[in-house]
């Protein structure tokens, strides 16, 4: 009887059971019980998460007045930061669904801030997400990790911290590249990010500089975006509508710009 | 063994190992999820009544589409709570892949209470969400120009699912 050509040889049969070992070895590796002890932190992430935004921006120059502050930094340290809803996210015995941070130390080599009153003269620390509880790694919306020794503009929300910062939303980083053009975190196709990547970095800093001069602002100086207010005491516990009675608006069906393909809904 | 057939077979191993291994997830786009079916149990955890009532909403708009739904855990884990520094309402992202990374078998999504929301945001929140753990990544103006659509990126967009979206869950699950 012939046989057939596509026999698997024995070292072959070694090969594949190897490498599928190291595999599964390696998915155990990350994916670890949930206990923060024992759980092994991703060093890339491997998930995005998609996130709804509270504030969404039509230009760079309204992210800019926005801002606290908007610093062009290298980063020279990445380590784990504080980990959020420990207690909050399970029933007794169950797995919670925590999640922790990454504190992004930068060295901050230029600053634009309101009449240049804003000054980094030490390393700054910000936040970037993040670890689910397995220590998986998640990105956040186009917001990609942080590298180290890279180099970025990062707009800065507020803080009192002068130390701790918080980015102002997924759409405020953008890396500077070689040729000094910018990448921007914001999502594909958004006016921000097309905004962003309009400029050179150096035609960046002279715009800025423009906002931020408060005795000579521009004619088209854009409005500022409110961040999202705290919530009052006791909210969460009052019940939403059960119908809501806002009106639908007229559904166009195919003829909103959607069509012919439903996965513009996928983008 | 000729030099070929060992060089096939030097390729199947690096093809499984990369497919199996990488942080990238093979088999996904990267932009939105895949269920692993169009079955989804629902499990809210400690929630608030927001979050619960926006829960309770996303559940009935996916109902809206292919995807039937139930209460109980496994498909999709739904929990509330503040994570303040960050701008962001809520968030879905995949807990557990199936064996292939191919879809998703156990959604996470976490609203954020550090933030106050009008109901009407809490219900596009729920709504939005939802939509994400049925393969539905964001939309903009230019792709929703009547503006009836839960699925634009930020909390200000209309609280129910369009035809489009349903269409979109129905293509792509």
């Amino acid at each position: 009887m012939r046989r057939s050509k596509l026999r698997v040889p024995k070292w072959g049969m070694w090969t594949v059971a190897a490498v599928a070992a190291m595999a599964v070895a390696g998915t155990v590796t990350v994916l670890p019980s949930a206990k923060a002890e024992t759980r092994t932190l991703d060093t890339e992430p491997e998930v995005v998460a998609h996130a709804a935004e509270s504030m969404e921006f039509e230009s760079v120059g309204q992210m800019a007045v926005s801002s606290t502050a908007v610093v062009r930094a290298t980063v020279t340290r990445i380590e784990p930061g504080r980990i959020v809803g420990a207690d909050e996210t399970a029933e007794p015995g169950e797995e919670s669904a925590a999640t922790q941070a990454r504190d992004v130390t930068l060295e901050v080599t230029e600053a634009f801030s309101w009449n240049g009153k804003r000054t980094f003269p030490d390393p700054i620390k910000v936040e970037e997400w993040g670890w689910d509880a397995s220590g998986d790694g998640y990105q956040v919306n186009n917001y990609s990790w942080s590298e180290v020794g890279k180099e970025y503009l990062f707009f800065l929300g507020y803080s009192d911290d002068p130390t701790r910062w918080n980015v102002i939303s997924t759409a405020g980083r953008a890396e500077v590249t070689d040729g000094e053009w910018l990448v921007s975190s914001a999502e594909e196709g958004s006016a921000v990010k097309s905004s962003v990547e309009s400029y050179q970095m150096f035609e960046l800093g002279h715009y800025l500089k423009r906002i931020y001069d408060t005795k000579n602002p521009p004619l088209d100086m854009p409005d500022a975006v409110d961040p999202p207010a705290a919530p009052p005491a006791g909210y969460e516990d009052s019940p939403l509508p059960t119908a809501p009675t806002t009106g639908d608006p007229e559904d166009l069906g195919t003829n909103d710009g959607s069509e012919p393909t439903p996965y513009p809904s996928s983008t | 063994m000729s030099r070929t057939t060992r060089s096939l077979w030097i390729a199947l191993g690096a093809l499984l190992f990369t497919s199996l291994s990488s942080p990238a997830h093979a088999g996904h786009d990267n932009k939105s999820f895949d269920p692993d079916n169009r079955k989804q149990a629902v499990k809210g955890f400690n929630l608030t009544t927001k979050g619960k009532g926006a829960m309770e909403w996303g559940k009935e708009q996916l109902e809206r589409s292919v995807i039937t739904t139930s209460w109980g855990g496994g498909d999709i884990e739904v929990h509330d709570y503040k994570t303040t520094g960050v701008t962001w309402a809520a968030q879905t992202r995949c807990k557990n892949w199936n064996a292939l990374w191919t879809s998703c078998d156990v959604f996470t999504i976490q609203f954020n209470t550090a933030h106050h929301h009008t109901d009407f945001q809490w219900l596009t929140m729920g709504c939005h969400e939802f939509g994400h753990t049925a393969d539905l990544g964001h939309r903009k103006a230019s792709n929703d120009t009547d503006n009836n659509s839960c699925m634009r990126s930020t909390t200000a967009a209309h609280y129910k699912f369009d035809k489009h979206d349903l269409n979109a869950i129905k293509a792509g699950t």
